[in-house]
């Protein structure tokens, strides 16, 4: 299960993310979070709820920042540890801007 | 034993021919009865014309006697009719007498007078005395009244009564009467000398028709002077009698026969409804039999119907106290991971309970196999029993569905007895929670289920109070203790051997009574799924890892240790869905395995698409341009390090890919 908040100030978009990021819930992230990106310079995924994370869900993250990487700059905040853990696994962590929680 | 009842023609053959003799009975008794009657009747008949022509001639007898000279008179005539040939001669009655006392005149007075005076007297008294037998016939009418004196041993009629008075003497009557004398009476009179009438019965003219006769005489000094003989035609009388006699026969066959009909008829109609009662009788038997059966062809057969055995064990027993019962249980599958298991009681025996209940059993089932779950079920089938149950029936329900991959256990309770439970290797107890109102009692009730795990090797005992409740011949009820005795008597047996169990106790314990309540009982052992196939498509994710994850709580796995099962599981799970097969057919059986020596967690995956070896992949290069990793080693990656081991094999003709962890603190 996924639910997905944002709200906007200017060109700062912050994504709210609660729940679990799998592969079934990954495309609906990517369809809602890419329909939202245009004129977007800072993109802020707050991931404090975010309790679990498969490698589909980083794939995202890769997509997503190259996406942002034209557009302006993303970055990862309130990462629970578990989820850092994974990042990291993955060799995420100096690819992508996280800051753990 | 059965009394010979006939067949309905048998019936009535028999009692026409009953019909028959009784008949013939009732005609001979008729007949006999009416020649009885008719004799009688003749009889009293003769007796009156007897006793009145006895009167007469007695009249006449005195009429004559009535001349004091009568006995001279008789001589006179007779001797007259000898000499000349008449007893009168109107020529010489030439003499006088006084005619104004013709009766005082004596013999001897008149033989002091003249020839001719005395010839006068002899033809003015015949004269006389003729004239009164006329009137005398008239009057009376009967065949015919005469006089008859004997004169040398042959009878001579001297008088004879006629409508006609010319000439007396030559008068055809005089003859006829002579005809008509019967010899053997005047015998019989000349020698008893008897005054008495003697009486004569025939054809006495030989016309054929039927007479009566009656000599009667004048007797003067012990001698007779004459007989005077009346006859009487009895031929029209006898006719009327006969007449009569037939008619009362006829009237009373008639009569008889009626009444006949009517016992016979109303025999008949008795024995017909004998016959249509018994014939009713045994027809509802026969409907109470189909019924019966139809009930029980209802109540399922677990052990036919539910073939997927692997995870459960379920056996039901149900004997009702009538042919047909209001008890219930039903055991059926939902769909395929979900088994509905009900037991219900009605309140009430026989056939409104059983209507009752067939109605319930299919209002429930109907619900569950909608999708509801139990509390909804109940909560609508209460609402439709209370809408039309004018009789106010209700029904205890016990209902359950359980999730076969989970063992959870979604029950409720209405007002039904609690059930014993039994947790693996433990003992059976009762399991006390909430009841709510049986249903049917009122729309109001609101019912709830509550949430039971059912472990590897739970089991549940349900039944009815049919089984507890009831009383044997010594007043002792069976009991919840002595239930629970029996079940844990025979604690580990598969779910047929234990409801056996209880069945045979409880036909032992209630040997000697007839069963007054419906008997039902339904056991339900869980075995666990570790099975558990899915197809290989993202959409099974959710149920895999409700499969997999439950499994893993139970077995003691923390959850951070969960969460690392379950990336794992996503990403080989995953990896297949993405490149076993070609086509969206394929599915992924997935088997558990939590008996590891090792005390490790397994989850197997096997799949049938080309073969391929995930764990060959080697891992990913991490410090290298992270935007062009090799995709498909990432996932496999983190599924390594979340685990202990994952092995892989091809067997079979299948991919067999292994993945264990262990478990830090484990739960038996």
């Amino acid at each position: 299960m996924l639910n997905m908040k944002k709200t906007v100030d200017g060109g700062t978009l912050t994504y709210y993310l609660e729940g679990d990021l799998d592969r079934v819930t990954a495309s609906d992230f990517e369809s809602d979070i890419f329909a939202c990106l245009a004129d977007v310079k800072e993109l802020i995924v707050d991931l404090e709820k975010l309790e679990y994370i498969s490698s589909a869900g980083l794939r995202s993250f890769v997509k997503l920042q190259k996406q942002m990487d034209k557009q302006g700059e993303m970055r990862l905040v309130g990462v629970q540890k578990g989820v850092y853990d994974i990042f990291a696994l993955g060799g995420f962590t100096d690819y992508l801007n996280i800051e753990s929680l | 034993m059965k009394k010979r009842i006939m067949t309905k023609k048998q019936n009535k053959t028999f009692l026409l021919k009953s019909c028959g003799v009784v008949f013939v009975i009732f005609l001979l008794v008729s007949a006999i009865s009416s020649v009885y009657t008719r004799s009688e009747y003749l009889k009293i008949h003769i007796d009156v014309v007897k006793k009145n022509t006895e009167i007469l001639n007695r009249y006449v007898v005195e009429s004559l006697t009535d001349y004091a000279a009568f006995p001279w008179l008789i001589d006179r005539w007779t001797t007259n009719r000898k000499t000349t040939g008449r007893f009168v001669s109107a020529e010489q009655a030439t003499g006088w007498v006084d005619q104004s006392d013709l009766t005082r005149i004596t013999a001897d007075q008149i033989e002091a007078r003249e020839e001719c005076d005395k010839d006068a007297f002899t033809y003015i008294c015949y004269s006389r005395i003729a004239t009164g037998f006329d009137q005398t016939y008239v009057a009376f009418r009967p065949k015919a009244i005469f006089c008859v004196a004997t004169v040398d041993g042959v009878p001579l009629c001297l008088f004879c009564g006629d409508e006609y008075s010319n000439d007396r003497e030559h008068s055809p009557n005089l003859h006829e009467a002579a005809d008509q004398i019967d010899q053997s009476a005047l015998d019989e009179i000349y020698s008893s000398l008897s005054p008495d009438c003697v009486t004569r019965r025939g054809d006495l003219d030989g016309t054929g028709g039927e007479h009566m006769a009656f000599y009667t005489p004048i007797l003067e000094n012990g001698r007779v002077l004459c007989v005077i003989v009346c006859v009487k035609d009895l031929g029209e009388v006898v006719e009327d009698i006969n007449e009569s006699a037939l008619k009362i026969a006829v009237v009373n066959v008639l009569m008889l026969f009626a009444l006949t009909l009517l016992v016979m008829a109303f025999l008949f109609r008795r024995q017909k409804e004998k016959l249509d009662l018994a014939a009713q009788r045994e027809k509802t038997q026969a409907e109470m039999e189909i019924a019966a059966k139809i009930q029980a062809d209802q109540m399922p057969d677990p052990a036919r119907e539910l073939t997927s055995q692997k995870e459960f064990d379920v056996a039901g027993f149900i004997k009702p106290a009538k042919e047909v019962g209001g008890d219930f249980f039903d055991c059926f599958m939902i769909d395929g991971a979900h088994i509905a298991l009900a037991v219900a009681d009605v309140s009430d025996k026989g056939i409104p309970a059983a209507l009752f209940m067939m109605l319930t059993k299919t209002l429930i089932k109907n619900e569950l196999l909608q999708g509801h779950s139990p509390a909804e079920a109940l909560n609508a089938v209460n609402r439709q029993l209370t809408e039309q149950n004018a009789e106010g029936m209700f029904v205890t329900v016990w209902l359950a569905v359980v999730d076969l991959l989970t063992g959870e256990c979604d029950v409720v309770n209405a007002g039904h007895e609690d059930p014993l439970v039994r947790k693996s290797d433990g003992e059976w107890e009762f399991l006390q929670y909430h009841h709510h109102l049986a249903l049917g009692i009122t729309p109001k009730t609101v019912y709830q289920g509550h949430r039971r795990i059912l472990n590897k090797g739970d089991s549940v005992f349900v039944f009815t109070d049919g089984v507890t409740e009831e009383m044997n011949a010594a007043r002792e009820r069976y009991g919840n203790d002595r239930l629970r005795d029996v079940l844990n008597s025979c604690a580990g047996a598969d779910a047929a051997s234990l409801v056996r169990a209880v069945k045979d106790d409880v036909t032992a314990f209630f040997a000697d009574v007839e069963q007054f309540d419906d008997i039902t009982m339904l056991c339900f052992r869980y075995f666990g799924s570790d099975s558990f196939t899915a197809a290989a498509r993202n959409d099974s994710l959710g149920a895999v890892n409700e499969f997999i994850l439950s499994r893993a709580e139970r077995f003691g796995a923390s959850k951070q240790e969960r969460n690392e099962i379950r990336l794992s599981v996503e990403e080989i799970f995953g990896n297949i869905v993405d490149y076993a097969y070609e086509d969206a057919d394929g599915v992924v059986e997935i088997d558990i395995d939590t008996d590891d020596p090792r005390g490790m967690f397994s989850v197997t995956f096997r799949d049938a698409g080309a073969p391929f070896d995930p764990t060959a992949v080697g891992a990913p290069k991490l410090t290298s341009d992270t935007g062009q990793r090799q995709v498909g080693g990432l996932g496999i990656y983190l599924a390594k390090q979340m685990t202990d081991e994952i092995v892989y094999e091809y067997r079979d003709g299948k991919n067999v890919l292994t993945m264990r962890k262990r478990i830090a603190q484990t739960r038996s």
